[in-house]
């Protein structure tokens, strides 16, 4: 970024060593879907032509079967996440219980700070369709964080919270949860998905205030 | 397969498999890069081939002018690994991997370590600037923010490099 930052240089020349020992990437090869010629680097383009069929039949489903009964916001043919919401009801599942894999901290999980979270979690989804992106941000997220404008901004047609289980835990006022949310655009999703989308949201609480950080990884 | 069209919307045959590759390939070395940010070098191809496979079965639903194919390929990349971690959680750098780590040296490890205790916005950013080597607008899509805030970012991940390594009072 700047040439008078030594770490930034320090960071180019070891990334650059890095690159360089990095064996190179597993290619596509599109051949490889001829006839006894499915080896084991292409191996994804075979189960790929499969799961397309299964693609297809889905999406006809859902247009034929879809018709009258879609939410306005829900985009046509939208994958909808499976086995993720509690049965026969719209309510996101919250759990205080570590996930597969998770930190041994988790156990210390508070379920009630965990449920108001996934509230703050879902107004904040809520915020960000009515009034947009730029105003749920300064409710929920800390100065640095702060879109300058609305240009850019995703739009949220729907959004609601699926689960949430604790990642890490600190203290009830600052955790991690792993949590699916539903969510679909107006436009372009960028850096979302448009359907299910993952995100690790570090859970600040200041006396009433909540505070939001999201990320793609823990 | 033969081609298939349902609604206007669906479009498989064995030639858009093909498309598809085509399509992708110019992308994989940043996704494998990327990858090999996310988890250890073992899992890296495996992960590469689950986003593959993924960003497969959604191409039908990516439009090209909404945005650039790389941030989307990357975006699926990110939450493949992340799910990839939920079984199991490696490191992010083994110093028992010769293979990934051949080159490097002592003094490279320690920066390694020191990046993995960066917050995860600051990792992510940090991983795709240096060592996906990717320009400041093409991390913000795929990180969902303004470029601004990726430079602020990169700019906190650096200072607090610096206060991890012990190296003065860099600003």
């Amino acid at each position: 970024m700047s040439d008078a930052d030594p770490m930034d240089q320090r960071l180019r020349e070891y990334a650059a060593r890095w690159r360089d020992a990095e064996p190179p990437s597993p290619a596509p090869d599109a051949a490889g879907l001829g006839p006894g010629r499915r080896g084991a680097r292409t191996w994804w383009l075979a189960a790929a032509t499969a799961a397309a069929v299964a693609a297809v039949i889905l999406g006809g489903t859902r247009i034929v079967g879809d018709e009258g009964s879609r939410k306005p916001s829900e985009p046509a043919g939208a994958a909808r996440p499976t086995g993720t919401a509690a049965p026969g009801t719209d309510e996101p599942t919250a759990s205080g219980s570590p996930t597969e894999g998770s930190q041994d901290s988790t156990g210390k999980a508070d379920p009630r700070a965990v449920r108001w979270a996934v509230n703050q979690i879902q107004t904040f989804l809520d915020v960000w369709r009515r009034e947009g992106m730029l105003a749920a941000a300064r409710r929920y997220f800390d100065a640095a964080s702060q879109p300058r404008s609305a240009a850019g901004l995703q739009r949220l047609s729907y959004g609601k919270v699926l689960s949430a289980h604790v990642s890490s835990w600190e203290s009830s006022e600052h955790f991690t949860l792993e949590v699916s949310l539903d969510l679909h655009f107006v436009g372009g999703p960028m850096a979302w998905n448009d359907g299910e989308n993952d995100r690790f949201i570090t859970v600040t609480r200041h006396g009433s205030s909540v505070q939001l950080d999201f990320a793609t990884s823990p | 397969m033969e081609a298939t069209l349902i609604g206007g919307r669906v479009a498989v045959t064995d030639d858009s498999a093909h498309d598809f590759a085509a399509w992708v390939e110019p992308h994989l070395p940043a996704m494998t890069r990327f990858a090999a940010r996310l988890v250890s070098a073992a899992d890296r191809d495996d992960l590469v081939q689950d986003a593959l496979l993924r960003a497969w079965r959604r191409w039908a639903t990516y439009q090209a002018e909404r945005g650039a194919p790389l941030p989307w390929l990357l975006a699926i990349v990110a939450d493949q690994g992340r799910r990839g971690r939920r079984r199991s959680r490696p490191p992010a750098v083994s110093v028992h991997d010769p293979r990934q780590h051949t080159r490097l040296t002592p003094a490279d490890l320690d920066l390694e370590r020191a990046i993995a205790t960066l917050s995860a916005r600051q990792r992510t950013a940090v991983d795709l600037y240096y060592f996906v080597d990717l320009d400041v607008a093409t991390i913000a899509a795929v990180m969902g923010c303004a470029p601004g805030t990726v430079k602020a970012t990169l700019s906190q991940a650096r200072a607090r490099l610096h206060q991890l390594l012990g190296e003065g009072d860099h600003v």
